[in-house]
């Protein structure tokens, strides 16, 4: 007797195996068993929990008493005003938060690991992470190579002017994108397809959305019209999704907050958030800011901005309307030269603060204001001793 | 021939990957209201289902043998039904991958009561669509060769197995309605329960089954009968 088609469909489709089946199933579970892992050692046990939270307690308490005016001035005096932080370590010892930081700087990208260990990639001017941190993109004049951790080249490509700046796709590591000359373009994460997506922006500022529905994969991609407009793009479709009203003032980084809900737009003493839509969630978050960076979460802004008195300071500045800001690290009125860029561990409870000057890094920890300086950072990560010009930029902290 | 599958993180060749470790806080995460609404009949009879629930209770504290029952159950569906809609091994495997380590991100959150396979097929379609989707842009932005979607009189289908002719057949449907078809004949899922984990209306679920079963019933030959 013959079988109904549907039956025939249903027997053929069982028998359609994909190819390399149980390669890949033993590939992939050595993925997820490590993604498992990791889960884990971030998630403390139900027993620990207690212990923690009293912990977390007594931090609150410290945290109180550090960030009083009282303390602000404790901490001021401990401050040194011409070099930097005191006793800071003379090396790069292990990271306080899991992830390797990657920096940028005249001599080249380096990985430094959770461990301290250090590797310099390459000769390379610009990088960034892929999502999950397995690979770097790194940029040199109008090369883009795709780079794993321990730097062997896995793809490179050619742009057509040089390149000022990249971002990996945040979600599923599909796409990257750059800004070559003023163009616009987007590759393929396996180096394929390399198109251009417009022909002239307004800065060297791009940044993916996140897709915070982990079914969907959708590569939409903000980027600076004009001087000072936000527009996102579908890099797959060409679709303009929105542009934002004029900033008022040129754009220079713009950043998404994990769950792709909101974007930070930050220039020249200024920092607005933009809802997912393009309007305006709450505007002059970081008046006066030389920098800011959001929290993984969203729920805070890292951001630097001189000191009336003098010097400069990091604050802490919550997104929720009506929150008031801390300050989680002042530096005495006398105090040399401003901070770079501040970048949050990828668990959000550190802040990697860079001091050129003092040429230290300070981290941070959020919940008490503690800091860990480490001392002598560029000639650490200037293999060709070439000084205080190769201080490095960080460019992420990730995984 | 350049390999045009695209990879989560992915730099071909390399395909053993060390993991997708500590991603930012929130990336990926997945949001649990995002669960399929019709859940249940996938499941199988209720001593399955109790035993899914007990090894989703103890993965979620920690246990990691009962994570390795539960990718073993659900590995080779997911893995399947990604290849069967993007026909590309590397993304196939790099999609079902995504989907248990998404799975992981949210296990604390996840609701016990309800079986993990809709849930994890829903991932591993919707991704599925996308990238087909996103590849077809893609060339038709650059021009590349069409490599992948020869037209049907192209494929030689002449003395292959069914299955192959079939996978072969698949290939000529769109996206959605591979889709489709997988869900109903590969996972099993009714016509409803399709509509629920795409969001889409239950008649474009039959039309879809419809005109795809038509398309792949020409492929297979005729059989003796009645």
């Amino acid at each position: 007797m013959s079988r109904r088609p549907d039956d025939r469909v249903r027997e053929a489709l069982r028998d359609a195996a994909a190819p390399g089946e149980s390669q890949a199933e033993a590939r992939s579970w050595a993925v997820v068993r490590e993604a498992f892992v990791e889960r884990e050692r971030q998630a403390p046990p139900m027993r620990l929990r207690a212990r923690a939270a009293i912990a977390l307690a007594v931090g609150a308490v410290a945290a109180i008493v550090a960030l009083t005016p009282a303390g602000a001035d404790v901490r001021e005096w401990i401050a040194d005003a011409i070099e930097g932080e005191e006793d800071a370590r003379p090396a790069l010892g292990s990271l306080p938060a899991p992830g390797s930081v990657l920096t940028e700087s005249r001599d080249g990208v380096w990985i430094v690991r959770d461990d301290g260990s250090r590797r310099r990639l390459g000769d390379y001017r610009h990088a960034t992470w892929s999502p999950n941190g397995l690979f770097v993109a790194a940029a040199e004049g109008r090369e883009l190579l795709a780079l794993t951790t321990q730097g062997e080249q896995r793809w490179a490509i050619t742009a057509p002017a040089g390149i000022e700046s990249l971002d990996w796709s945040s979600d599923d590591g599909f796409r990257v994108a750059y800004v070559a000359g003023r163009e616009l373009r987007v590759v393929a994460g396996d180096g394929t397809s390399d198109v251009g997506v417009r022909n002239r922006v307004g800065s060297e500022a791009i940044a993916w959305q996140p897709e915070s529905d982990p079914s969907r994969a959708i590569h939409r991609l903000a980027f600076v019209d004009g001087v000072d407009r936000v527009t996102l793009t579908d890099t797959d479709s060409g679709d303009v999704l929105w542009r934002s009203a004029p900033i008022g003032a040129p754009v220079r980084s713009l950043q998404w907050t994990t769950d792709g809900k909101r974007l930070l737009v930050t220039g020249d003493g200024f920092g607005h958030l933009l809802a997912a839509d393009g309007r305006p969630a709450l505007k002059a978050v970081a008046p006066g800011a030389t920098a800011a960076t959001l929290s993984p979460a969203g729920e805070a802004l890292a951001v630097v901005r001189p000191r009336a008195r003098g010097g400069s300071e990091l604050s802490l500045v919550p997104t929720a309307p009506a929150a008031r800001p801390k300050v989680l690290y002042p530096t005495r009125a006398d105090a040399t030269g401003t901070f770079g860029a501040p970048t949050f561990s990828p668990d959000g409870s550190w802040v990697l603060l860079p001091w050129p000057d003092a040429d230290q890094w300070l981290f941070i920890r959020v919940a008490d204001g503690r800091v860990v300086p480490v001392g002598d950072v560029s000639r650490q990560l200037d293999a060709d001793r070439r000084g205080a010009d190769a201080f490095p930029v960080v460019a992420g902290w990730c995984c | 021939m350049r390999r045009a599958a695209l990879s989560r993180d992915s730099v071909a060749p390399a395909r053993a990957r060390p993991l997708a470790t500590a991603a930012i806080a929130g990336q990926c995460v997945v949001a649990m209201d995002a669960q399929p609404r019709v859940l249940g009949a996938i499941a199988g009879p209720e001593p399955a289902r109790r035993r899914e629930r007990a090894l989703i209770r103890s993965a979620q504290r920690g246990d990691e043998e009962a994570l390795e029952e539960l990718f073993r159950r659900h590995w080779r569906s997911a893995h399947r039904a990604a290849y069967l809609v993007v026909h590309d091994g590397a993304a196939a495997e790099d999609i079902a991958q995504e989907a248990f380590v998404a799975a992981i991100r949210a296990l604390d959150r996840f609701d016990r009561r309800r079986p993990f396979g809709p849930w994890l097929h829903r991932i591993v379609i919707n991704r599925s669509i996308d990238w087909s989707r996103a590849r077809k842009a893609r060339r038709e932005v650059s021009g590349e060769a069409l490599e992948l979607t020869e037209p049907a009189a192209a494929v030689d289908v002449a003395g292959l197995a069914d299955s192959d002719r079939l996978v072969a057949a698949l290939r000529e449907l769109g996206p959605e309605q591979r889709a489709v078809v997988v869900l109903r004949h590969l996972l099993e899922y009714t016509p409803g329960e399709i509509a629920g984990l795409l969001d889409i209306p239950r008649g474009t679920v039959n039309s879809r089954l419809r005109r795809g079963l038509d398309e792949l019933a020409r492929v297979l030959p005729a059989e003796d009968g009645p």
